[in-house]
């Protein structure tokens, strides 16, 4: 298209020589039809903007995210000339629409109809402009082109993948909620754990307390751990949907993934998030299950989230005291992360913080604790193969 | 039907040109619209002929031929009178037509065909402008239609796209808008001549004229060099660049044959170094100079137009910015002939308030002396008689007969005296300088001659503008005059001037420094005053 607009530009130019140099109709009409040549084109363009139909239509704006939905759209020229060139460009950053591309750019004779029917799929959960983004217009010698920006966008809500895992890698999943053993492996000699706010001052245990300088109470032979526990990082890592959006949805896949392979071992889950405190969902059975997915798809992630707060608040809870295993799903492990995973670790938890992200392992922070362990999450891979 | 318009639209322009192209030839000027008929009804019937099945081709063909031989029987001899003797056109359009549906045919179909085709009329039109015959207005404009279709479909033709890309639909359904852009150019004038771009010329002398202003008006103050300088001092504001700026242009309205100095500023003290107003101005100084040339021309001379003649110059203030309005010397009269300023006369000096408006334009009336003449130069030797009735008559030659009063030959008495005054002192020379002075000056009867051996001895000095500052120990006239004539003896127009004029007064005479510009000006015209053309010079 550049190339004939300079041609264009250097036959106006050599048309002007014309006229400096030769009267008579050849000259002065090269020179006018030089200059009539591209306002005509504009004219043609405006026209065909004007006239040009365009229909979408989605079979549902609720969507789950990875799931093929019914997607068309019409392009119509009901007018006596011809629509040279078409071009329908669609949202790409979260969706993808199947078997169309960008580039193709469509002809319509006058009384044409084109009907293009094929299958919308939203990669990440959010809600967002899907289906046609804009239309460019091109006359028919190629020289000009109009953009037209879709004003009726179809805009989405998706929601989070149910992502049905059948274990986890480097983890026994009927370990993560058995019996433990009394002792405390940080103190072998005493089966003691750090006290919690809420805890009886009889179960202090003195000696162990002046012996490790902060204070210990005992912990009752058959004392058992309850379930899981999981916590769902609210941090968004940037400010732009293109890089929050896919970390976000692979948080809550993996989240909703986790708590459907422990529920459906019969492991009840607690979930734990943090609004001014911390709440607690449990999952414990296939309709509290669905409860938690509801709450999942409306999670809401924040730039400024309270973490620091939020995970002293976790730390001092008494609930998550008494889990085996607590889950972390973030997509920033921070020193904040890390400080709660030791103080798990400390209360005899194993923490498992799976890190989403782009990451590459190497690049992934490693654990200084023995007993909470970073599997990295990248958003382009496939949960089930990751985890 | 698709098929039949799109051929049509190949076909039908190139038979038009063809048969313009035709009439040009034969200098046929309007086509008649048989003639049109001619051409476009037989392509017209081809091209249906081509698209119709098989049966009602041989139908049309049919009837056609019944038609065409039933009217040759019925009326042979006004086929023969029609055809051949009033028409003798007929057969070669008919050819035409035919031709031109053949190769019209082919480029609607055939790629290769459809490029030669195009180009060929292009370059056929480029050969119309000097060697062929011009077709006329509508067939340059029907071989435009066919180039731009042509260019339509091969531009389709290479272009991906999807959905109905049939390039003939495509060319029918998009020629309206190719035939909207010929037919508006065609609507417009083509004169004959070449366009003179007059508006253009125009519109860009109004532009650099508004661009000129604002960069006056905004663009540096009374300092922008112009080789002219009223400091006074000697030796300074040499131009030494290879571009000297135009500064004045001087529109010269009759035959002057002398140079003309155009005075922007004058002088009475020196102090060695530089010139500078020191003394009480003279009023009307101008208009009394240029009476008191008038009347010493009346009074010595049989014909004072054999000394002095009237002159009249416009000078146009191009590049200069500055306070000095540049009058010619014997100035009569001046008038604004662009915009109107306030002007201030001191001693002669004329000045604005601030600057020059832009590109002032001051028209200039004056006396021209006659130093061509051999009778100036008797005028100059003698002595002129000075009567109050003498005065009277200058007056009434100036049409001031009835201000008496203010230029009175009371009031040029005392201008007189002011002149002496301010222009005339006491200048000691010193004892070798008098004595070579006096060698020069010898056996001179006049005053006049006294000064021109003195011109004659001051142009036998070098004249160089490499010069050396005047040294901080030349405190007066006197010590100038030593350093300059007895040490230095080389210099340029500001030494020589200061020097003729010290000289002259040291003889009693009055005498200034006056600067700005000298021109040599001969015939009628339009001179360029360059800042190299910046001088000094005497006044006696």
């Amino acid at each position: 298209m550049l190339r004939n607009r300079l041609i264009l530009a250097a036959l106006w130019i050599f048309s002007l020589v014309g006229i400096s140099f030769y009267g008579g109709p050849l000259t002065y009409g090269f020179f006018a039809v030089m200059t009539i040549l591209p306002i005509v084109l504009l004219l043609y363009l405006l026209l065909v903007l004007a006239r040009f139909k365009i229909y979408q239509h989605l079979e549902s704006r609720e969507i789950v995210s990875n799931h093929k939905i019914p997607f068309y759209f019409t392009l119509q020229n009901e007018d006596l000339f011809a629509f040279s060139a078409v071009r329908v460009t669609f949202y790409s950053d979260f969706s993808v629409i199947d078997g169309l591309s960008d580039d193709n750019e469509y002809e319509l004779l006058p009384k044409d109809k084109i009907k293009k029917e094929t299958g919308l799929i939203c990669k990440y959960r959010g809600e967002y402009n899907v289906g046609i983004r804009s239309v460019t217009l091109r006359d028919f010698l190629c020289i000009f082109k109009i953009t037209y920006k879709n004003r009726e966008a179809l805009r989405v809500r998706v929601v989070p993948d149910i992502i049905t895992l059948s274990g986890l890698k480097s983890i026994d999943v009927e370990s993560v909620s058995a019996r433990d053993s009394l002792a405390n492996p940080a103190y072998p000699d005493a089966s003691v754990r750090d006290y919690i706010t809420g805890d009886d001052a009889r179960r202090i245990n003195w000696k162990q307390s002046a012996k490790t300088g902060h204070i210990m109470v005992k912990k009752f032979i058959g004392e058992e751990r309850n379930g899981v526990g999981l916590i769902i990082d609210p941090y968004r890592i940037s400010d732009k949907d293109t890089e929050y959006l896919p970390i976000e949805n692979r948080i809550l896949e993996t989240a909703i993934a986790l708590c459907k392979l422990l529920e459906s071992k019969r492991i009840p889950v607690s979930v734990y998030r943090y609004a001014s405190g911390v709440k607690e969902t449990s999952v414990d059975s296939p309709e509290s299950f669905n409860d938690f997915y509801r709450l999942a798809s409306d999670f809401s992630f924040e730039r400024d989230a309270e973490r620091v707060e939020m995970y002293d608040a976790l730390s001092l809870c008494k609930s998550i005291s008494e889990k085996k295993t607590v889950f972390i799903v973030t997509a920033d492990v921070n020193e904040s992360v890390l400080m709660f995973s030791k103080s798990l670790n400390q209360n005899d938890i194993q923490a498992i913080v799976y890190s989403v992200g782009d990451e590459t392992a190497d690049e992934t922070p490693v654990s200084p604790y023995i007993h909470t362990k970073i599997i990295p999450v990248p958003t382009t891979k496939s949960l089930v193969e990751v985890i | 039907m698709i098929e039949f318009i799109y051929d049509m639209l190949y076909i039908a322009p190139l038979s038009l040109t063809a048969m313009l192209y035709w009439c040009g030839l034969f200098g046929v000027e309007e086509p008649t619209f048989l003639m049109y008929m001619a051409v476009l009804v037989p392509v017209f019937v081809l091209d249906l002929l081509v698209h119709l099945k098989a049966r009602e081709r041989m139908l049309v063909l049919g009837i056609t031929g019944a038609v065409f031989v039933s009217v040759s029987f019925v009326v042979s001899r006004f086929w023969e009178d029609f055809y051949l003797s009033d028409h003798p056109w007929i057969i070669p359009l008919l050819i035409i037509s035919v031709l031109s549906f053949l190769i019209g045919f082919a480029a609607a179909n055939l790629t290769v065909f459809r490029i030669v085709v195009s180009l060929s009329l292009i370059v056929m039109l480029i050969l119309s402008l000097e060697v062929i015959e011009y077709p006329a207005k509508k067939g340059v404009f029907a071989a435009f239609f066919f180039v731009l279709v042509c260019l339509s479909t091969e531009v389709h033709i290479r272009w991906k796209r999807f959905g109905d890309t049939n390039t003939k639909k495509h060319l029918v359904f998009t020629s309206l808008f190719i035939f909207a852009i010929v037919f508006t150019a065609s609507r417009f004038n083509a004169p004959d001549k070449p366009y003179d771009w007059r508006l253009f010329k125009a519109i860009w002398s109004q532009v650099s004229e508004t661009v000129g202003r604002l960069k006056f008006s905004i663009g540096p103050g009374n300092d922008m060099y112009i080789g002219f300088s009223d400091s006074g001092e000697i030796g300074s504001d040499v131009e030494k660049s290879d571009h000297p700026k135009p500064v004045l242009e001087v529109n010269v309205l009759s035959d002057i044959n002398v140079p003309v100095n155009f005075t922007g500023n004058m002088y009475d003290s020196f102090d060695g170094h530089a010139w500078t107003e020191q003394k009480d101005p003279i009023a009307n100084m101008r208009r009394m100079d240029a009476l008191e040339c008038l009347f010493s021309a009346k009074s010595g001379s049989e014909d004072y137009r054999d000394v002095i003649r009237d002159a009249a110059v416009n000078v146009k203030y191009v590049n200069a910015k500055t306070r000095y309005l540049f009058v010619a010397s014997k100035l009569t009269d001046y008038s604004f002939l662009s915009s109107h300023t306030e002007i201030t006369e001191t001693s002669g000096v004329l000045t604005f308030d601030k600057h020059n408006p832009y590109r002032l334009e001051v028209k200039e009336q004056f006396y021209k002396l006659n130093t061509d003449s051999p009778a100036f130069y008797e005028y100059m030797s003698t002595d002129s008689v000075n009567t109050d009735e003498a005065w009277k008559s200058s007056l009434r030659t100036v049409g001031l007969g009835k201000l008496s009063d203010q230029f009175g030959y009371d009031q040029y008495l005392e201008y007189r005296e002011s002149v002496k005054e301010k222009y005339c002192e006491d200048i000691t020379l010193s004892s070798e300088l008098k004595s070579k002075l006096a060698v020069l000056y010898d056996g001179a009867r006049s005053d006049y001659e006294k000064l021109k051996r003195l011109e004659q001895a001051l142009n036998k000095m070098k004249y160089t503008t490499d010069t050396e500052p005047i040294p901080e120990g030349v405190t007066n006239a006197s010590e100038f005059l030593d350093y300059f004539l007895l040490e230095e003896k080389e210099g340029y127009c500001t030494h020589y001037a200061t020097a003729f004029v010290l000289l002259a007064r040291a003889e009693g005479l009055p005498a200034r420094y006056a600067a700005g510009y000298r021109i040599n000006i001969e015939k009628a015209g339009t001179y360029t005053v360059t800042s190299n053309m910046a001088h000094a010079w005497p006044e006696v």
